[in-house]
């Protein structure tokens, strides 16, 4: 028997080069390729009419597991090279490698990548031997150059000899795959005849030795246990995503200038590539001249023959271009030097050059490519008339949520917006914060990225409604403690009108509530679910028992961590927490609220002696604004009035009142309203109605005798707070508080005719401290008279 | 090393690497550019070293880099180097300028106070007076020679210089030609010679970058010198020079690798803003250049050799640090406070314990 084993990088053209030409030389009875082996009754897929770049997609679905990952395919990937001319010479093409789900894969999700951080010692010192940056240069340097194909083939087998390193053991998950792929080998040379097997190189070596002894049938393919779904599909690829694998995903960079190697005469890659680039940068205003066109060209040659190239390489033409066309200083290294996706701060050129080799080029999948469920049940659902002209004309389509169909149509684009499918974007519409709107504005496209998209996405389900489902309870699984994101999860349940979530959601909303700590955090939750639970008629939430029971959840765990803060060091988000929980108390859920408990912990919060002054005041407003057995509104109005006494100092007054009035403002206002309303009567009828007023003031009087009582320096101090406190009030209001202020000092004027000053302020201020200097200074001689008039 | 060689405090690049020079131009069979003493192969072997042929790798940055530097200078435009202070662009021009024209000491110093005298040719006043304006009476500045030699011109800082003095260099670059108007005949004209070209530095941190004339920058090539990306690399580095600098400062003992490493980590930490570990710092605005780096190191290790007659230790490095790495900036310094406070108790070691130890010892 002869196996002939090829080791690759993947998606290197001179290894497509060089496995293409073994298997015509060779014409074996066996070709055998690392490529998931449960896609084997399915090949003739793969050799269906497509437009490459194509992937394998896999995934595996099941409670709390999703992975998925790719098998992405190239033109010039030297695994499709295999397959295609496998089939030319008439040999029984085969995947060899374990399936995608597999737990020797860990997380990867790149079946192709390079995997060098394996064996990154060896490539450092070859680096440092060669004279180059890194591996991918490194690689250019050795193969992707124009020799003869024998050549190539000959150093790639040494440096993949090389490359491993018999003391580095490999991961269990490797090892595992290496014992399976010999196997593989093993059972189709059993017979004697002529195999080329081809893999990843870090392999070869590995599994040249392990097929000497491994069994000779045919290992049995695994399947995964029966709880999780398993499948492959083939989906359009793009060169962006390819070249979007980072770290240790990645795999070759720049798919384009291979794509350019493969299909044209080495000796014109770099001309056509460079007459793209400068096209591009041209496009994107970098001023490219002629004179530049010509140091480009010199510097690219003369990096070449430096370097040893009879054709320049990718990172001869791109440090050619880099040389002879950037005028500064970089800020970071060229993304050709490093691995890794291109870094922030990366010269607008440089972006440029390096996405044009990456090119942009997407595949398309032969028509009777066979697609998961989940395609045919959107494009069903898609198939409404008005969808297929918005999709046609790109133009807005308007929904209205009110109406039976639109309400439909909008939660199937809801849906598919959960999933991430591209060309579904909303431009106007509800969300987490604004959870009341009732008009959305959609605009519907076919991205390339949508049948990848869709493909991809049916790893959740077969139907549009389930896949959304899962989708959902994902991302809750994904919440954590992020009370935050939980009110954008469940916005997103409400809009896909999943009503099958609500235990999940129930579920995960309590864990992440017991969890949370920012009480500012969770009044958003809950102002969410209270608004969804107390409104939305339309999106069919109105009394939702799961809503009920986070709103339940939230309102207690708030309670609890009132109970223990001082709001020192944010208290107007407490105060607004505090806020929420009025809203929440006032809104009729169902079960009803225990307000009396809450009612409890903000009597606690009164008598706290280190609470800070807002959230002092907002828990007396709270008693005298939430209606609860044991106090009357009187009762609470004359509690408010005894805590204004003592709040009153001119450093606490204003926050203290910011708070109160974020619970009661109403109550103020009423209570002002009565209080001058006793006065206007009494002045009319002239009668001993009013006899109670001055006796009984209301709350915004005692604040205007405490205000009058401030020296001017008290005043300043207390002044921007209470300016905050008084803009919890809306300009009318302000206005009519200020009439009757005024009213009862006798000055008859409306509110907006109240004089502004028309001198310049600082220079009224700075008066008004000279003048109380040289009163004080008359004072401390005692002469003069004891304030400031001046006659 | 001549015995010569050995006198002077810092020889020029070609005489310290005399014997190497000679090695690599007696094997070197290349073909050179006009006008050069090494082919663009043997250059670059100089630079980046060769272990089977004995040659010292003296840079230790990306290699494309010197790639690209060598292939510009061989084509018409100049190179023009450009980083953060401290990322070895002088040296690297000077062994460039070494290996390609076996000189290195054409070089103009360029400041606010540079003239254009000082870049093409002044004259010698007392000659002038005597026999008006000849040949002989003139004094060429390095641009005259390197034109008149064929040989590589160093301009160091160039964007300290005022605008119209860089300007002056536009006409030498694109047209290789100066005009010396005083001189009659063909004197008046001086046609620079094959290997006549122009390698200008300049640091990020200095303003006027900016301000270099588009005209200028068109004829220059710029090339991006990066702090040094390898940790390895660096400490490495840090080791040999401060060795070195001891050595030479008479302290026979080098600091330890382990307290050299908490050396390093610090700068490299403090100079991109981002530890090990991940987290963000506030990077310092003082430049924390290797170069800095193996100053420190050479102060630790004379602080510790003449003030204490001891080995050095991690309370070297904090005393040395306020001022040779914050500068007077306060909020530099108050930046290593934290950095010692907060990020260096996280860390493992001895060495970095003894730091966060020594914390009160910094300065300031």
């Amino acid at each position: 028997m002869t196996v002939q084993y090829v080791g690759v990088r993947h998606h290197s053209p001179a290894c497509a080069r060089v496995v293409a030409h073994t298997i015509r030389e060779r014409q074996p009875a066996w070709v055998l390729i690392e490529g998931p082996v449960d896609l084997n009754p399915r090949l003739d897929e793969l050799r269906l009419d497509h437009e490459l770049p194509i992937a394998i997609y896999s995934y595996l679905h099941g409670e709390g597991i999703h992975h998925s990952s790719w098998t992405p395919l190239c033109e010039y990937s030297p695994e499709w090279q295999a397959i295609r001319v496998g089939d030319e010479v008439g040999a029984e093409v085969r995947f060899i490698d374990l399936p995608a789900w597999h737990r020797s894969f860990g997380d990867y999700s790149n079946r192709y990548r390079d995997g060098a951080d394996r064996y990154a010692e060896a490539i450092a010192t070859l680096c440092v031997e060669l004279r180059v940056d890194g591996l991918d240069s490194l690689w250019d340097h050795l193969f992707e150059r124009d020799e003869p194909t024998e050549v190539i083939a000959e150093r790639l087998a040494t440096y993949f000899d090389e490359l491993r390193d018999p003391k580095h053991p490999v991961s269990d998950g490797e090892a595992e795959r290496e014992q399976y792929m010999a196997q593989c080998v093993a059972a189709a040379a059993a017979d004697g005849s002529d195999v080329v097997v081809v893999t990843g190189g870090f392999h070869t070596t590995a599994i040249r030795e392990l097929a000497k002894t491994a069994a000779t049938e045919w290992p049995a393919v695994p399947e995964p246990d029966g709880a999780t779904r398993f499948e492959s599909y083939l989906v359009p690829f793009g060169f962006r995503r390819l070249d979007a694998f980072t770290g240790y995903q990645s795999g070759m960079p720049s798919p384009e200038w291979y794509q350019l190697l493969w299909e044209s005469n080495p000796t014109e890659a770099p001309e056509r590539m460079l007459r793209r680039v400068i096209a591009e940068l041209r496009e994107a205003n970098v001023s490219v001249s002629a004179a530049d066109l010509i140091a480009v060209q010199t510097m690219t040659e003369g990096l070449a023959r430096l370097r040893g190239h009879a054709t320049p390489t990718r990172s001869d033409v791109l440090d050619g271009l880099a040389s002879a066309l950037l005028k500064d200083a970089q800020h970071v290294p060229f993304p050709w030097t490093r691995r890794g996706s291109i870094l922030a701060g990366t010269d607008p050129a440089v972006v440029v050059m390096a996405k044009t080799l990456s090119g942009s080029r997407m595949g398309r999948l032969a028509p009777e490519t066979p697609l998961p469920p989940l395609v045919a049940d959107v494009e069903r659902q898609l198939a409404e008339p008005r969808l297929t002209r918005s999709f046609e004309d790109a133009s807005p389509l308007e929904l209205r949520l009110t109406t039976e169909g639109d309400l439909a149509t909008s939660r199937v684009l809801h849906r598919l917006r959960v999933l991430s499918i591209p060309g579904f974007a909303r431009t106007a519409g509800t969300d987490a914060s604004r959870i009341v709107e009732l008009d959305e504005t959609w605009i519907l496209s076919r991205p390339d990225g949508q049948l990848p998209g869709l493909i991809e996405a049916a790893a959740y389900g077969a139907t549009l409604e389930r896949a959304a489902a899962s989708k959902v309870a994902e991302e809750l699984h994904e919440v954590g403690s992020d009370t935050a994101a939980l009110a954008t999860v469940l916005a997103k349940a409400v809009l896909v009108g999943v009503a099958s979530l609500t235990d999940e959601v129930l579920d995960a909303a309590r864990q992440a509530i017991a969890a949370a700590t920012h009480l500012g955090e969770l009044a958003n939750l809950l102002a969410t679910a209270v608004s969804l639970h107390r409104h939305d008629t339309v999106l069919e939430t109105a009394g939702n028992e799961t809503l009920g029971g986070i709103i339940h959840a939230a309102w207690t765990r708030m309670l609890w961590l009132l109970e223990v803060t001082t709001g020192a060091t944010d208290p107007a988000g407490i105060v607004d927490a505090i806020r929420a929980l009025a809203t929440a108390a006032q809104s009729g859920v169902t079960p009803p609220l225990p307000v009396d408990a809450a009612t409890g912990t903000m009597r606690r919060l009164v008598v706290r002696r280190e609470v800070a002054p807002e959230l002092h005041g907002a828990a007396v407003g709270w008693l005298w604004a939430i209606a609860s057995s044991g106090i009357s509104p009187e009762q609470a109005r004359a509690e408010t009035a005894t805590a204004l006494a003592a709040a009153n100092r001119p450093d606490l007054i204003g926050d203290w009142l910011s708070g109160l009035f974020a619970l009661a403002r109403d109550q103020v206002v009423a209570d002002d309203l009565a209080s001058a309303g006793a006065v206007d009567t009494a002045d009319r009828l002239g009668s001993a109605h009013a006899g109670n007023t001055d006796a009984n003031p209301s709350i915004l009087e005692l604040i205007d005798a405490t205000v009058a009582a401030m020296d001017a320096d008290q005043y300043l101090v207390a002044l921007p707070s209470l300016r905050m406190a008084f803009s919890w009030f809306p300009p009318t209001e302000r206005e009519q508080i200020g009439e009757r202020i005024l009213g009862r000092r006798g000055v008859k004027t409306l509110g907006r005719a109240i004089p502004k000053l028309s001198t310049d302020p600082i220079g009224v201020a700075s008066g008004a401290a000279l003048d109380e200097q040289v009163t004080q200074v008359l004072a401390r001689y005692r002469l003069g008279r004891p304030t400031g008039s001046t006659e | 090393m001549t015995d010569t060689a050995s006198k002077l405090l810092r020889p020029p690049a070609e005489v310290r690497y005399a014997d190497e020079l000679a090695a690599l131009a007696k094997n070197d069979k290349a073909p050179r550019p006009p006008g050069w003493t090494l082919s663009l192969d043997a250059a670059r072997t100089f630079v980046l070293g060769d272990a089977k042929a004995k040659i010292s790798r003296k840079f230790v940055g990306d290699a494309s880099l010197v790639d690209r530097a060598l292939v510009s200078l061989a084509t018409s435009r100049g190179l023009m180097l450009i980083g953060e202070p401290g990322t070895a662009k002088s040296m690297l021009s000077e062994l460039l300028a070494a290996a390609i024209s076996g000189d290195s000491t054409l070089t103009i110093q360029g400041g606010a106070a540079t003239t254009e005298d000082q870049i093409k040719y002044s004259w010698n006043y007392a000659m002038l007076l005597a026999n008006g304006p000849t040949p002989e009476s003139l004094v060429p500045a390095p641009i005259h020679r390197g034109m008149r030699e064929g040989k590589l011109v160093r301009f160091e800082e160039i964007t300290r210089c005022p605008l119209e003095v860089q300007d002056s260099l536009l006409s030498l670059l694109s047209d290789k030609v100066m005009a010396v108007p005083e001189l009659p005949g063909d004197d008046g004209m001086v046609f620079a010679r094959p290997g006549f070209n122009v390698i200008a530095t300049a640091n990020t941190r200095d303003r006027g970058v900016n301000e270099m004339s588009a005209a200028l920058k068109r004829r220059l090539n710029f090339e991006t010198v990066f702090p040094i990306a390898d940790f390895e690399t660096e400490l490495e580095l840090v080791r040999t020079e401060a060795g070195r600098l001891l050595a030479d400062s008479g302290v026979p003992v080098a600091p330890d690798r382990d307290l050299l490493e908490v050396l390093v980590t610090t700068f490299r930490e403090l100079r991109s803003g981002q530890t090990s570990t991940g987290h963000a710092l506030e990077p310092l605005s003082t430049v924390m250049s290797t170069a800095e780096a193996v100053s420190v190191a050479h102060a630790v290790g004379l602080r510790a050799h003449f003030l204490r007659a001891g080995k050095a230790d991690a309370g070297d490095i904090v005393a040395t640090l306020a001022g040779t790495a914050a500068k007077d900036n306060p909020e530099d310094l108050a930046r290593i406070r934290a950095y010692l406070e907060q990020e260096v108790p996280r860390k493992k070691g001895k060495a970095w314990k003894a730091m966060h130890d020594a914390r009160n010892e910094l300065a300031g």
